[in-house]
């Protein structure tokens, strides 16, 4: 049967050369002991001190209403909603253009956009169209040439019926 | 167990904070900046950081070692910014405020007390952290583990070369 020691010895493990440094290590605390025998380290404070400077941080801590905390989201979105109620006010105030009729339209501006407009036919029916063409100059005689009525007319057609006459 | 070391989260209040732990805080910052003028600043600044901080602490650590550690890191903090300031490095400042601290109406300490304060002035700072730490705040390792964040067994040779390194000096001295 194995003796209680030699139990312990199988059980327990130790830091490597615990026994080679503890020698050194208790002899150090000793000396450490022997030349400072009390705990103090000399250093002390002003009358009072602590019963002040608690009163001190309590006033420096008080709450001062509640904080609102500003990030960027909150500011642009103030800045955003300002600007659109300036913009609906002035608009108001001041308004700048009435809402837009056709008779408003000067004839210019409607022939540079039918001139400009390639596909108008599919927006407009040929009423609209012809009360257009009959207030407008574009389609005067005058200012269409034989070639461009050439080009405009398919010439397969214009050919077969020269041939037929 | 300290009798505040039992405070749950709910009871927290920042009044029974400042009136219970400002003293200890206190000499711990005091340890590390020496001045006491410097040691109100940082022990205000400490407590300002927790009042911020109050309702973040989330009860995972023991309210002093929470508080322990915010007052490391103000002090850390203040050392560094003092030596930016002062373009000066923070071992030269440290030296002069521990040899004028003959001259320091707040220093009464004998003959070994002032070389005891020379004498731990020339550790590293980790080593002098874990010195005042374990001596004078007389802190288990386990609580200085969780300040620091170093584990026990590299502050057990810390403070044992810190000893050894002040005897020496004392000795020599």
């Amino acid at each position: 049967m194995k003796s209680k020691k030699e139990n312990n010895k199988q059980q327990f493990n130790i830091p490597l050369g615990y026994f080679e440094s503890f020698e050194n290590r208790l002899l150090t605390e000793l000396k450490f002991q022997e030349l400072f025998p009390n705990k103090n380290d000399g250093f002390s404070v002003p009358a009072q001190y602590f019963e002040k400077v608690e009163q001190v941080i309590l006033n420096q801590n008080k709450p001062k209403g509640k904080l609102v905390e500003y990030n960027f989201k909150t500011i642009a979105a103030t800045v955003a909603a300002i600007a659109a109620v300036l913009l609906v006010l002035f608009n108001v105030v001041n308004p700048i253009e009435k809402e837009m009729q056709f008779d408003s339209l000067s004839i210019t501006s409607l022939e540079n956009y039918f001139e400009e407009e390639e596909r108008v036919q599919d927006y407009l029916s040929a009423e609209e169209l012809s009360t257009i063409e009959n207030s407008t100059s574009i389609f005067d005689n005058e200012t269409v040439s034989e070639e461009l009525i050439y080009e405009y007319v398919d010439q397969d057609i214009v050919q077969s019926s020269l041939l037929d006459q | 167990m300290n009798n505040l070391e039992i405070h749950t989260i709910e009871s927290l209040k920042f009044e029974d904070l400042v009136s219970e732990y400002k003293e200890r805080l206190y000499w711990h910052i005091r340890r590390m900046v020496i001045s006491h003028d410097d040691a109100d600043d940082v022990l205000q600044n400490t407590f300002i950081k927790v009042y911020k901080n109050l309702h973040n602490f989330n009860g995972e650590s023991q309210v002093y070692t929470w508080l322990y550690r915010i007052a490391t890191n103000e002090s850390l903090t203040f050392i560094k910014k003092r030596k930016r300031t002062t373009h000066i490095s923070n071992e030269e400042v440290q030296e002069s405020l521990v040899t004028n601290l003959t001259s320091d109406p707040y220093f009464n300490g004998d003959d070994a007390q002032l070389k005891l304060q020379q004498a731990i002035d020339t550790l590293p700072t980790k080593q002098k952290q874990v010195f005042v730490m374990k001596y004078f705040d007389e802190l288990q390792y386990n609580e200085i583990s969780e300040i620091l964040g170093t584990s026990e067994g590299a502050l057990k040779a810390s403070y044992h070369h810190a000893v050894k390194k002040i005897t020496e000096y004392v000795t020599a001295h």
